[in-house]
């Protein structure tokens, strides 16, 4: 067969290169990896170890620095209190964000520009230049030190992407589909739950995914707005760790592996579903 | 059919939503009859933060019918951010840690500081305080705002006692013979002087006591309240003695970076032979010393205007929240916190309290004691810009200090510096 | 379409606007105001015109700040931006095997930034660091110097780990926008004998410029909206050389209690990051061409 000749070579030229292919990006991926496994590895060092011999490996694996750290780090508030947050603020956003893209998609209204308008500028605007405000707005209706003080803010900083996402996801959902389901005696509420809510899937993950990626590690607000210990989410716990640990690196890195094994787990998880939520939705 | 889907799907909502509101509004408040008392601090080691629980739990078996609540803060986030937005809220506490001066006085002028002299005056703090400890507790003379905890040395140079005694080295006493000892120990490969300056105020409170001593106190304290040029004949000198400790190579290269709480760890694992910090290393020597032999001694002598044997040194205390409705339960529990019993704890936790005989019956550190001496029995007190006066003005001050300490050129860095103060007023 | 009932529109915008309203819109506006007095939070407020304004231009640190931000939107569209799109190019060439490579990229973009905080104060210590111990034992002991205490060296290194963080992010994005050509398009370009690397600039990226260009949005209002990881790992020091426009405003409003002027220093950054905004959607309708939706 004519072909062979030609592939021969190529095949040696495939092995070869993709022994090269791989060893570079293999090193790469531990540029992103190595230091988080420098820091898992080190919680089971001395302190003075740590210093003299940064990169050696421990001599015992004693996990009671890390049940220990457990304990005094209330880490498992913490991370209750993270869950809640999180779950309730994308919840809202996802349920918020879905009906008025909708409304500002499918339907014509009286000032829906003006009301589209807000939530663009909101794309742009940092939280920073209106963070005093906001803290005094809070404080005002008794919100602030409670979970809807992060939940509320989470929920609007999250409400524009989200509107925009879906926003143009919906736009490119063809016409005739509402109009042959309207002409059918469809509403609005029906068209929503039967014909919307399925097509969303994948602009609905993409949301979730950004909304939760952000509400997860947000620190400011965090910081700003809970005061009482039993209501922190993990980016102040961890803060106010390492400020009360800050020498104690052996416990310190225990906590903070504690914390970050199960999140890289639950990703390795799912890696595939976060990937593709996080451009279903933008790229079509 | 639809419409009924509908209104089941509406109705399914609206309990999700109403249980969602009810588990996120999270814990059911204690006994409504329950008086709650919220006290709130920065985070100032283990041995402190156990001690508070000790005493909440004393007061809690005291009075069971009030409970205590302690807000404890990565320190620098208390100092910045946290207690300002504690205060502007409305659960804000009923007491909270201040130091003595500006910062007391700035909270009294907000409305959130009470006059404490009539509580102070009464049984239960009876004979607890000297009346040399209210010393900046004041405001123009009159009231009382603090029940004052401790009284901190700011800044002291601490020394590696085996590291100076390898080398046949003496506590310097004045400031060239402390320039031969950082040469002498840099000669030995050793970095003389580690200081974590990345929040900027462990070089800027010995940069204040340093300028406090070639200028003298009145025009220091003049010049950090920005009514003094910053970029003075007097301030040039005084801040070329850090320059000059820049320039030797007598600090540490990463001085600018390192936070102070990594600096103290270099020091207890005697990677440099001397820190300059205040009395409270002390309370992380508990823990973290590993059995590391060393003392301290004041900042040698300068040549200068001000007193060379000045102590730089704040006392701190507890302010309570005029705005509080439950003063008297809180002077309740400050008053277990000056008790003799309270006064043991903090000294046992390497603090140096300010309530008379501190150290009365306690196994307490030797240096401790003697650093609390040092400072009662200081002919002269100087506070740090950052605390004792314009905070503003401190910061521009701070930032040509790290500048300095950095390398920089010292009479553009104190021309910044007063460009910006100028800017302030 | 017209909505089945008048109401309808208005009660599906309700509840998102309202939120937003309270909790963005709101204070947006209200902090405008602020900008005109002098405040401390609890004392009298004073009403000084525009004075807060004029002492922002005239401001060193508010203007270094900018500076800074700009010199860091300009290595992240580097480090992030590029370095992602080329990571997205090499783990979509034909026939390789790279989900492990995929999932290991992503993995800083799940961590806190105090963890982050952590380990990288551990990378660039200059003692027992990674990076010097490498230079030193490479006999490049010039080289190793205190990056985060550098003047010189502190923005990098903090963009550096941005782009240790958010590069990944960015691969994720390309990544997905590049298994989505058709493949009959690519096999073409194959077939004219095209190399890897041809096809990807040529034919690949041009392909996905509308991903690239909401990529480069992102990460230029991201950059402005950066506050977290620079205040853990530097506050804005050494001498505010990465001082960002969000820790300022931070530090004037929460360290000096100056709300005013700091509500001010807000106004202006909102009307620069407007106005970023406008000229980048008007590069993008001009030059584009290509109109995406999103």
């Amino acid at each position: 067969m004519s072909t062979d000749t030609r592939r021969r070579p190529v095949r040696v030229n495939v092995r070869l290169s993709s022994i090269v292919y791989h060893t570079v990006l293999t090193t790469v991926s531990l540029v992103f990896v190595l230091p988080l496994l420098w820091m898992i590895v080190s919680s089971f060092k001395t302190k003075r170890e740590i210093f003299d011999s940064p990169f050696a490996l421990p001599k015992t694996l004693d996990f009671s620095v890390w049940t220990s750290a457990w304990e005094r780090g209330d880490l498992g508030v913490y991370a209750v209190n993270s869950v809640i947050t999180t779950v309730v603020s994308v919840a809202g956003i996802l349920i918020f964000g879905l009906l008025a893209a909708y409304a500002f998609s499918r339907l014509k209204f009286r000032f829906s520009r003006w009301l589209l308008l807000p939530f663009l500028l909101g794309l742009l605007l940092p939280v920073q230049s209106y963070l005093t405000a906001q803290s005094r707005l809070l404080d005002a209706f008794y919100i602030l030190d409670t979970r809807w003080a992060l939940i509320l803010p989470y929920i609007g900083l999250g409400l524009s992407l989200a509107v925009f996402l879906l926003k143009g996801y919906l736009d490119s959902l063809p016409r005739e589909m509402f109009e042959a389901a309207r002409i059918d005696g469809a509403g609005d509420f029906r068209l929503l739950a039967q014909i919307v809510l399925p097509l969303m899937r994948p602009g609905l993950a993409t949301v979730a995914t950004f909304s939760v990626l952000s509400a997860w590690n947000e620190f400011l607000l965090a910081t700003l707005y809970i005061q009482s210990d039993d209501l922190r989410t993990i980016p102040v716990g961890l803060l106010a760790f390492t400020g009360k640990y800050s020498t104690d690196y052996p416990t310190l890195f225990a906590a903070l592996s504690i914390i970050t094994i199960p999140m890289v787990g639950i990703y390795v998880i799912f890696h595939r579903q976060v990937i593709n939520g996080i451009t279903e939705g933008s790229v079509h | 059919m639809a419409i009924r889907n509908i209104r089941k799907m509406a109705v399914a909502a609206a309990a999700i939503g109403v249980t969602v509101v009810l588990t996120v509004s999270g814990c059911a408040p204690a006994s409504n009859s329950d008086v709650v008392i919220r006290i709130a601090m920065g985070a100032s080691g283990d041995a402190v933060d156990s001690n508070f629980d000790t005493l909440k739990d004393q007061y809690e078996t005291l009075y069971p019918d009030r409970k205590v609540e302690i807000i404890v803060q990565e320190d620098d986030v208390y100092q910045t951010t946290g207690l300002s937005t504690l205060l502007s809220s409305r659960e804000a506490p009923d007491a909270y840690f201040e130091w003595s001066g500006p910062r007391m006085r700035n909270h009294v002028a907000d409305g959130d500081g009470a006059d404490l002299s009539e509580y102070l005056a009464g049984d239960a703090f009876a004979g607890r305080f000297d009346e040399g400890a209210f010393t900046g507790m004041d405001v123009d003379g009159s009231g009382i705002y603090m029940v004052p905890w401790t009284g901190d040395v700011t800044d002291v140079i601490w020394y590696n006692k085996t590291i100076f005694k390898d080398l046949g080295l003496e506590v310097p006493q004045t400031w060239d013979e402390f320039m031969a000892v950082c040469a002498a120990i840099k000669k030995s490969g050793v970095t003389p002087i580690v200081e974590g300056n990345k929040d900027q105020w462990t070089v800027g409170n010995w940069a204040s006591h340093i300028s406090s001593r070639v200028i003298g106190e009145d025009v220091y304290a003049d010049t950090m309240n920005g009514d003094a040029p910053m970029n003075s004949p007097a301030m040039v000198e005084a801040m070329t003695y850090l320059a000059d400790i820049a320039s030797n190579g007598y600090i540490n290269d990463s001085v600018n970076a390192l936070p102070d709480d990594e600096a103290n760890t270099q020091f207890f694992l005697g990677r440099a032979a001397m820190i300059v910090i205040g009395s409270w290393l002390m309370a992380d020597a508990v823990t973290d010393a590993e059995g590391l032999d060393f003392g301290y001694f004041n900042t040698p002598a300068l040549d200068g205007a001000g007193d060379q044997a000045s102590v730089l040194g704040i006392s701190t205390g507890f302010m309570v929240n005029a705005k509080s409705s439950h003063i008297a339960e809180t002077m309740d529990f400050l008053a277990l916190v000056a008790s003799a019993d309270g006064t043991k704890l903090w000294a046992q936790a390497g603090l140096a309290p300010m309530t008379v005989n501190p150290f009365d019956g306690v196994d307490a550190d030797e240096r401790t004691v003697s650093l609390a001496t040092l400072m009662s029995t200081a002919p002269t007190v100087v506070a740090p810009s950052d605390s004792g006066y314009n905070i503003e003005v401190a910061a521009a001050f701070y930032d040509a200090v790290a500048n300095i300490i950095g390398g920089g050129n010292v009479q553009d860095a104190l021309d910044t510096a007063q460009k910006r103060i100028e800017e302030i007023k | 379409m017209k909505p089945d009932r008048v109401w309808t529109p208005y009660l599906l915008v309700a509840p998102a606007f309202l939120v937003f309203a309270f909790v963005v819109l709101l204070p947006a506006l209200l902090n405008t105001g602020l900008s005109l007095v002098d405040w401390s939070g609890t004392n009298q407020m004073v009403f000084v015109g525009i004075d807060n304004f004029t002492r922002a231009f005239r401001d060193d640190i508010y203007l270094t700040a900018y500076r800074n931000t700009f010199g860091y939107i300009g290595l992240t569209l580097i480090l992030e931006v590029a370095v992602g799109l080329i990571m997205a190019g090499v783990v979509t060439m034909p026939g390789r095997k790279t989900a492990f490579y995929r999932v290991a990229f992503f993995v800083p973009v799940m961590l806190p930034m105090v963890v982050i905080a952590v380990l990288w104060s551990f990378v660039y210590s200059d003692d027992i660091g990674l990076i010097n111990t490498g230079l030193r034992g490479a006999g490049l002991d010039g080289l190793a110097q205190v990056w985060l205490g550098n003047p010189a060296t502190a923005l990098i290194a903090v963009s550096v780990v941005s782009g240790w963080i958010y590069a990944g992010f960015y691969m994720a994005i390309f990544y997905a926008a590049l298994q989505r050509i058709p493949t009959n398009v690519l096999e073409a370009a194959m077939l004219d004998g095209a190399s890897p690397w041809r096809i990807f600039f040529s034919v690949k990226v041009p392909m996905i410029r509308p991903m690239i260009e909401i990529a480069v949005l992102l990460c230029v209002t991201g950059a402005f909206q950066s506050f977290d990881l620079f205040y853990v790992m530097t506050n804005g020091g050494p001498d505010h050389a990465t001082e960002i426009v969000t820790t300022y405003l931070v530090e004037v409003v929460f360290r000096f209690n100056n709300l005013g002027y700091g509500a001010a220093l807000a106004t202006i950054m909102t009307v620069v990051v407007l106005v970023l905004g406008l000229i980048f959607s008007r590069i993008r309708s001009k030059v584009g061409g290509v109109d995406v939706e999103y």
